[in-house]
């Protein structure tokens, strides 16, 4: 089957693995081929943040999952072509995130 | 009780095992939620948010929320910075107020300190940015596009790329960043360096001249990343980063598209992609398909097209799905520049019509409509004639369309083009436009030498199918007409349809019709008619007193048409020696005057959908005369419809309007929208008699009245058609955006120097026979000393002729003066029109 859906003046571009359908919604002029491999990169991203990324995964972290989904795509265009760069990044930003917490209630605690 | 976690949340709504269950438990932490909400609670907030962004997930309403991603926003604490800017973009829109809100925080963020802070603001901004905020933030992104980091300047080009697309007109601060841009190492620079490039010059035509000159420069970043070896990095599956290669296509397209020099720098290059990619997977595909659209649009030598053409080639035998769908997606665009190349693969793209998938069908019924000539045209139709009889209802009046269409272009025969429009509507009656069987009637009315042939065969189709509206009126309106030939019956070549069709059977059938469950209003006015010219075609006495007495049921119809006819019509029998002549055969219509389309691609057969459209006035006259033929004007009147031509009560109506009488016509509609450059002139013709061409007409160069442009057609030109007495009369022409044929002209009177007010003013015009005049009112009809008046007149103008005004202008003053002068205007410069 063809992976591709018309919708009047816009396509739908799905994917499916396994279980779920990763759709993505792009104009005529888009092409088709280079979404198919976008949403390829993203699956690959969330299999490399996760480790072996499953179903209740993605539920149970979604905005985990939108995380990354921001560090790929910004304004419906691909931002980072690389992908240990995208990884790099995002695993850092989650650093960061804890260092934050310790960090104030380090201080809340001296405090 | 609230469910504290958000893991414990998404537990217990998987567990619920009824869509009342999930409800309920949704209800109760919403509610829960709100009240959280209510009591400030700083550190819960972070996971009544996040909860909150899973309800709404789910389908649930969520907006209460929306205040608390901004206090979110507004914290310190970088996890709570992130969860708020996500609620953001999750929850609002840029059509809500709230956001407005959000602008303050998006200019602290970015300028903190830590750069994932700064890639959160970027991406808001970038994801949801109403055109306000645009404008509002637009200084702060251009700083961050010229950054030292890299993961900034990402974000900032991209962000930059949205902005545009709000507010186009703040292209200009970005141009010399992204320029820079485009020379850094870093590929997630490049790639978003080149996506605004591409925004910028959709955006802006006059772009693409500036970025031009970059063309060697990308042209040399393709080029190594085709010839580099194996790059850990950006590898996918053998291929150097692909994403990168297909953007840099991309803005070769747009930069090469119409300019020679740009085409010739890269024609190398494309080449060596085309030849060099991998085709056995998806990441090779993609890339050849963006080159073989890049080479198609530019100018690139011959060579290179067939390559291109080569490729699409095996791309349509391809196994994979994807690739045939992108095959024949592209191969539509190029059929009108290249039909020889797409003819070659016909019969694959007729077996895409029978294949599982929809999209694939889809795109090979328009390719295939595409590809009809007259060679092929028997084939085709008759391949495309099997889909429609099981084509999906979403198909069918498309394809009902331009079936008729191709037969009408390209028959070979007349008996083949009668036999598809039958086969037709005997398919898919139901979805036929009412213009196409218009034309069906006339082209029965045009071959009297298959009138009998035609009326034996609709007999047959009625007999067995009355459930198809079209076939049933067509069939209806050519056995009235033609009753008489096809009693008489007889052989016809190579058909064993020799039916012995007797009068009774003839009416007979029109009584269960008229009786079935599928007649409605239309119908029955049709059969009315048919039976009325049936009793002057048969000769038995029983028929025709039966056909009175059928009619005379519907003296008391409810639908007052039907009603209106069928008493007429009873009338009529009352004047026996008349009736003959009222019902003799209708004269034969005339040929339909074919209006093509002037686009650049003649050759297309989608084009025609417009014409068909556009000449209502001709199709409509045949099936309104039809109509209207026994409903105006009164019977008892001798009419000798012999003399009368069918569109002869339309067409007196019409030169009535064309002499000085501001009575609306109606104008034709057709697509396209010219521009037109029309130069100053100054040609006063005020009385000289109607002369054709020649005087006056300056030969004036830059026609651009063939091109399709998007902008206005406004001209600032006027053309004095009256000077007199100090009256003026100036002309100011345009053409109509929505429709080349009609000219709006802009008529302004000027007192200059009467003296006195100008009263009472009227103005009429008249156009040749071939144009039509459509006149709207005065601003006023009162003008004072060194004021003006305008009024708007619209000249519908199909056969391209020579636009001359015969102007009539009258006026009285207040002093008693009356003025009545007939002008005559012949100035308008050949561009105009």
């Amino acid at each position: 089957m063809c992976n591709v859906l018309e919708h009047g003046e816009h396509k739908v571009i799905y994917k499916r693995y396994a279980s779920l359908y990763f759709a993505a919604g792009i104009d005529c002029e888009e092409n088709e081929l280079y979404v198919l491999e976008v949403i390829h990169r993203y699956v690959q991203l969330l299999d490399e943040f996760f480790g072996n990324v499953c179903e209740l995964d993605i539920i149970y972290n979604f905005d985990k999952a939108y995380y990354v989904l921001d560090e790929l795509v910004l304004a419906g265009e691909l931002q980072e072509p690389g992908k240990k760069s995208v990884i790099k990044h995002i695993n850092a930003f989650e650093n960061a995130c804890q260092l934050d917490i310790v960090t104030r209630n380090v201080e809340n605690s001296i405090v | 009780m609230p469910y504290y976690r958000l893991k414990d949340l998404i537990k217990a709504i998987r567990a619920c095992k009824t869509a009342a269950d999930e409800r309920a438990v949704i209800q109760k932490e919403s509610a829960a939620i709100r009240t959280s909400f209510k009591e400030e609670n700083n550190d819960a907030r972070h996971s009544n948010v996040a909860k909150l962004l899973y309800i709404h997930m789910l389908g649930y309403p969520a907006h209460f929320g929306q205040i608390e991603c901004l206090k979110l926003v507004a914290s310190n604490r970088f996890a709570d910075k992130r969860l708020g800017y996500l609620g953001i973009m999750l929850l609002l829109d840029e059509n809500q107020e709230v956001l407005t809100l959000v602008t303050n925080s998006l200019k602290n963020d970015m300028n903190h300190s830590n750069m994932y802070i700064v890639g959160l603001a970027l991406c808001t901004l970038g994801n949801i940015s109403s055109p306000e905020m645009a404008r509002d933030l637009c200084a702060e992104v251009e700083k961050l596009l010229g950054s030292s980091n890299t993961y900034i300047r990402k974000k900032a080009a991209l962000c930059a790329m949205r902005i545009i697309r709000k507010v186009p007109d703040l292209q200009e601060n970005f141009l010399n960043r992204a320029k820079n841009n485009l020379n850094d190492r870093n590929h997630g620079v490049l790639l978003t360096a080149i996506t605004l490039i591409i925004e910028m010059c959709y955006k802006n035509p006059e772009t693409v001249q500036t970025f031009r000159k970059t063309v060697p420069l990308l042209v040399r970043h393709l080029k190594t990343l085709v010839s580099a070896g194996f790059s850990q990095e950006h590898d996918v599956t053998g291929v150097t980063d692909p994403f990168l290669q297909v953007k840099i296509l991309r803005l070769l397209r747009i930069l090469g598209k119409g300019d020679a020099e740009a085409s010739e720098a890269m024609n190398d290059i494309l080449a060596q992609v085309a030849t060099n990619t991998e085709s056995s997977k998806n990441v090779g595909n993609s890339i050849l398909y963006e080159t073989v659209q890049t080479i198609m649009e530019i100018q690139s030598e011959s060579g290179l097209r067939v390559l291109a053409i080569n490729i699409l080639g095996k791309f349509l035998t391809n196994r994979d799905n994807n690739i045939r769908y992108v095959a024949l997606t592209t191969l539509n665009k190029t059929v009108s520049i290249d039909t020889n190349a797409v003819q070659r693969h016909r019969n694959i793209i007729l077996d895409c019509l029978r294949d599982g998938d929809i999209s694939i069908r889809r795109r090979a019924l328009e390719l295939s409509f595409a590809l009809i000539n007259e060679s092929n045209v028997r084939v085709l139709t008759r391949e495309l004639l099997a889909f429609l009889e099981v084509a999906d209802n979403e198909f069918k009046q498309g394809m009902t369309t331009k079936i008729c269409l191709a037969a009408d272009r390209f028959a070979p025969n007349k008996r083949w083009h009668i036999d598809t429009v039958l086969r037709v509507l005997k398919l898919a009656g139901n979805f036929v436009r009412e213009e196409i069987l218009s034309n069906f009637i006339r082209l029965v009315s045009q071959t009297t030498e298959l009138n009998a042939y035609t009326a034996q065969k609709l007999y047959a189709s009625l007999k067995s199918d009355i459930s198809q509206e079209s076939l049933t009126l067509a069939g209806v309106w050519v056995i009235g007409e033609y009753g008489d030939i096809l009693i008489k019956g007889g052989n016809f070549e190579e058909e064993e349809l020799v039916k012995e069709v007797t009068e009774s059977d003839v009416i007979d059938l029109l009584e269960s019709i008229l009786a079935g469950p599928y007649a409605n209003q239309v119908t029955r006015e049709y059969v009315l008619t048919a039976l009325m010219k049936l009793t002057s075609r048969f000769t038995s006495i029983s028929s025709i007193q039966r056909i009175q007495a059928y009619i005379e049921k519907y003296n008391t119809s409810i639908e007052v048409e039907v009603q209106q006819r069928a008493v007429e019509y009873s009338n009529l029998f009352k004047f026996e020696s008349i009736r003959p002549a009222v019902l003799e055969r209708m004269p034969i219509p005339e040929v339909k005057e074919e209006v093509v389309r002037q686009t650049e691609d003649t050759g297309s057969l989608l084009d025609d959908i417009g014409p068909v459209t556009a000449t209502t006035a001709t199709p409509q006259n045949a099936k309104n005369d039809i109509m209207n033929l026994f409903s105006s004007g009164s019977l008892l009147d001798d009419i000798d419809p012999a003399t009368a031509t069918t569109a002869a009560p339309l067409n007196a109506k019409n030169d009535i309007m064309n002499l000085f009488s501001p009575g609306p016509t109606t104008p034709t509609t057709a697509p396209v929208a010219p521009t037109q450059n029309a130069q100053q002139t100054n040609a006063l013709d005020s009385l000289g008699l109607l002369g054709l061409g020649g005087a006056g007409i300056p030969s004036q160069s830059s026609t651009t009245s063939t091109s399709t442009s998007t902008s206005t057609s406004t001209s600032t030109d006027q053309y004095v058609a009256y000077n007199k007495n100090g009256f003026k009369v100036s002309l100011n022409p345009s053409k109509d955006p929505n429709n080349s044929n009609i000219l709006n002209i802009e008529v302004t009177f000027h007192n200059v120097g009467v003296g006195v007010t100008v009263q009472n003013l009227l103005f009429q015009a008249a156009v040749p026979k071939t144009q039509k005049l459509q006149m709207q009112p005065p601003s006023s009809t009162s003008i004072l000393p060194g004021a003006t008046a305008q009024q708007t007149i619209r000249v519908a103008n199909p056969q391209k002729s020579n636009v001359r005004l015969r102007l009539r202008i009258v006026y009285s003053t207040p002093t008693g003066a009356k003025v009545d002068e007939i002008a005559e205007f012949n100035g308008f410069p050949q561009e105009i029109w």
